[in-house]
């Protein structure tokens, strides 16, 4: 063989080796999809400051049987629901972007329209054998895809490592006004209820009847409640398990061809995508 | 004295909730000892408490922005980074497309048929202007 030919041979090899190891992007990108579909449960959570200022306005107004004609006071409330819905939009944002950056099918370039081109142009006496172009199709697919996906590798390391303490703060600020705040409200709520069905029942003018359905009333009322309250405990481990995940992520993050990060990344993802179901459930329980 | 942070604020709420169900239960335990009037009162002290403690939460979901400002606006930076990174790979298909397209030019010149160039021409035209997927 001669030493052209060898040196051609060993720098796709060289190029192979390389390629094999752009594929560990592919927990990257699992762990960004997941984390964004966990993210994006957010959505689902179906319960709002502003909607807990409502039922607290209407059902004061039923405790102390009067129709109030104003309006609910509940512009706070309006801008806490701004606040909340701003840190969403922007870690979805960021999330969105490593995901789609880090997927292998951002670099599978396709030369469909170059093989016909060289295939099936006539090029005076020049002969392009059909076998050619699909041999150096493959060869140019590879090395375009190694160059890219070592240039993606190296991005995708700065991006995580600028983003990986602004990104811990937003996501404990989403647990905080969801899963402490939002949720306290869903407390207050359940208090409430307590207390005005309580009366209900030690009210003389109903009858055993009438208190057995108040009780019922309130019994479904406050089964309601949990559910929500599981739901939101559920998407704050969803954050949690993100945030761990990116961490992770950041800690090795110039060693992303490492087995080691793999695994760990895909345990992340199933972690997830676990929270993500145990939500879907308690959402299905509520419709 | 320095002001509060959020997280602060949401434990001064979560305490005022469990001062709340100390009143509420206390209450419901002794109601039938209560006066209707002490009752009443009982009531609407538990329901103030609940209305301080909604008031604690909201304070503190609002507070959260002035402790994030600047975070947010580092992620947005990165995440616009980011987005055009992904642009520039998308360009590599449209620089392929465009060089196949040329290259069919030019065969449609060898080939000397100016019906083959005008369309040769038209198909290079329209990878040209093709939109940059999102």
């Amino acid at each position: 063989m001669s030493l052209k030919k060898q040196a051609l041979l060993c720098s796709v090899a060289a190029i192979l080796i390389s390629f094999q190891s752009c594929v560990n992007l592919k927990n990257v990108s699992d762990y960004s999809t997941k984390s964004l579909k966990g993210i994006q449960k957010f959505e689902e959570v179906g319960y709002t400051f502003h909607q807990a200022c409502l039922d607290r306005c209407l059902f004061e107004q039923i405790r102390k049987t009067e129709i109030v004609q104003t309006e609910c006071p509940c512009a706070p409330n309006k801008a806490a629901d701004s606040v909340t819905l701003l840190l969403y939009n922007t870690v979805k944002g960021y999330y969105d972007g490593l995901a789609k950056l880090s997927n292998n099918g951002t670099t599978e370039y396709k030369f469909d329209a170059m093989k016909k081109a060289l295939t099936e142009g006539k090029f005076g006496d020049l002969e392009i054998k059909k076998e050619h172009v699909n041999a150096y199709s493959k060869i140019s697919s590879i090395i375009l895809r190694a160059a890219t996906d070592a240039y993606r590798r190296k991005k995708l390391t700065t991006y995580v490592e600028e983003a990986n303490q602004p990104i811990q703060v937003l996501l404990s600020a989403i647990e905080l006004n969801v899963t402490a705040n939002l949720k306290g409200m869903l407390d207050t709520k359940k208090q409430r209820l307590n207390s005005f069905y309580f009366d209900l029942t030690k009210d003389n003018s109903l009858s055993k009847y009438e208190k057995i359905k108040v009780i019922d009333e309130y019994n479904n009322m406050v089964l309601a409640i949990s559910n929500k309250q599981r739901q939101i405990d559920a998407f704050g481990k969803t954050l949690r398990s993100i945030s761990a995940g990116h961490q992770k992520l950041y800690d090795n993050r110039n060693k992303m061809t490492a087995k080691e990060v793999k695994e760990m990344l895909a345990g992340y993802a199933s972690d997830i995508q676990n929270i993500i179901d145990e939500f879907n459930k308690l959402k299905n329980q509520e419709a | 004295m320095p002001r509060l942070t959020a997280q602060q604020v949401t434990e001064l709420a979560n305490q005022f909730l469990d001062l709340a169900q100390t009143v509420g239960d206390y209450r419901m335990v002794h109601h039938g000892q209560l006066t209707s009037g002490q009752n009443k009162k009982l009531s609407d002290l538990h329901w103030d408490i609940l209305n301080y403690a909604d008031t604690l939460y909201v304070t503190s979901a609002k507070l959260v922005m002035e402790d994030v400002e600047d975070t947010l606006q580092a992620i947005n930076d990165i995440t616009q980074d980011i987005r055009r990174t992904y642009k520039q790979l998308q360009k590599i298909q449209k620089v392929l497309d465009v060089a196949a397209a040329v290259v069919t030019l030019g065969a449609a010149i060898m080939s000397k048929s100016p019906v083959a160039v005008q369309s040769a021409i038209a198909e290079l035209q329209e990878v040209w202007n093709a939109e940059d997927s999102d």
